[in-house]
């Protein structure tokens, strides 16, 4: 039951905050958009670009939101009020993980037919495509997570949480880019789950000393 | 129902500096307990080894008997109001109550608490347009949300005008009345009527 009122209460607050599910997949259909500007109009290429740009938006629009994440709830205080209610810190990683996943990735999963269609991509690979994303998308979430939980406090963090998360991504997006393997981004995400759970969980212990 | 808070021979050590040491007192309900002391001589750091975000301390804190480091799940009962406001700036009042019931996970009728705090007319303002004072008394609420044991309440009186600060008294009294202990730190002229007092530069060790 707490569970479930933690990841509303992230979801709402997405919610409220109006941008929230509106700006990861909005920001994907923009970089699609500057695609014909950088390689021209030939529509043969188009459809090999896009599995491309799709991983690259994804990964650009979980770095910009991460601060939802721990960050902001950090700042103005309401960290310290859901931890004093004792719930275990694993489970407040988990919904934390879990709202930030719905509010961000399963707009961009939704988006994704719709931008297929306008770069003329057949169906079965929009498909292959939108099971790689919902295969790959948690882990790059949680390892998100997991490393702005470690700089949680520290005031110029932003920088070093880039250059920190983009290599750790380079797995999700070459497996991404390859059409059958689902399989190993599911793994990928869960072997994540792990590593970023722990190392969240360590984090918000040792926070506030 | 009557709570015990002891402390015993505490010592605060954060970043391998020891903030303050041999701090021992004993609070039961129905008393209100000052903190006061310089800036940095320990007072946020106490409320916060009392709340356990700071988990790593010396001498004990009991509360009814129970060790508090060992009994993490009785700090349920604990309500921390801090410095920060727990606010959302870019949400309404009403939303920000919303998620605090969410938070902790209460359905409770807040109209009367509404009434009591007198921030009714100020439910659909959003968080940014207020005034310091204004938002110091939203976050407020979050002691009303639902029934706690103990108050722990870092500097409330900042920016709070003289009605608003009577006001707290009274809601201080009603909640030390019904079994609660409320500790609270602040270094204003005017204090809220209190029964026990600590002064923290007795313990700090700079």
């Amino acid at each position: 039951m707490q569970f479930y009122n933690l990841i509303s209460r992230d979801l709402k607050l997405a919610f409220y905050s109006n941008t929230n599910f509106l700006f990861a997949a909005s920001f994907l259909i923009l970089i699609l958009i500057l695609i014909p500007f950088v390689f021209g109009t030939n529509i043969s290429e188009f459809s090999i670009l896009f599995t491309g740009f799709i991983w690259i938006s994804i990964a650009l629009s979980i770095l910009l939101t991460l601060d939802r994440v721990f960050t902001s709830d950090y700042e103005d205080g309401n960290l310290d009020t859901i931890i004093l209610t004792q719930q275990p810190l694993e489970l407040i990683v988990c919904c934390k993980f879990i709202s930030h996943w719905i509010a961000n990735c399963i707009p961009i999963i939704m988006v994704i037919p719709i931008a297929g269609l306008l770069f003329e991509v057949n169906m079965q690979d929009i498909l292959n495509i939108i099971i790689n994303v919902f295969a790959g998308s948690p882990g790059m979430v949680f390892i998100g997570a997991a490393i702005s939980a470690l700089t949680l406090g520290s005031k110029r963090a932003d920088i070093y949480k880039t250059i920190i998360i983009i290599p750790l991504y380079i797995p999700f997006i070459i497996f991404g880019a390859n059409q059958e393997s689902g399989l190993v981004l599911l793994g990928l995400s869960l072997i994540a789950f792990i590593f970023s759970l722990f190392t969240s969980t360590y984090s918000l212990r040792l926070y506030a000393e | 129902m009557s709570n015990k808070l002891i402390i015993q021979n505490l010592e605060c050590v954060r970043e391998d500096k020891i903030i303050f040491k041999r701090l021992s007192c004993d609070i039961e309900s129905n008393q209100t307990m000052l903190i006061r002391g310089k800036n940095g001589s320990g007072k946020t750091s106490l409320l916060r080894t009392i709340a356990g975000y700071i988990s790593k301390y010396n001498g004990s804190i009991l509360f009814n008997d129970n060790d508090l480091q060992v009994n993490t799940e009785l700090l349920s009962d604990f309500r921390f109001v801090g410095q920060k406001n727990s606010l959302k700036e870019n949400l309404t009042v009403q939303q920000n109550i919303e998620l605090w019931q969410l938070i902790y996970h209460t359905k409770n009728n807040v109209s009367e608490i509404l009434d009591l705090l007198d921030i009714k007319m100020l439910l659909n303002k959003d968080i940014d347009s207020l005034s310091d004072g204004q938002k110091k008394l939203i976050s407020l609420f979050r002691l009303l949300i639902s029934k706690a044991k103990v108050w722990l309440l870092d500097e409330p009186l900042v920016f709070l005008d003289t009605n608003k600060i009577k006001l707290l008294e009274n809601i201080i009294l009603q909640h030390n009345q019904s079994g609660g202990i409320t500790l609270y730190s602040s270094n204003n002229d005017i204090d809220l009527k209190y029964d026990l007092l600590i002064n923290m530069d007795d313990y700090a060790v700079l």
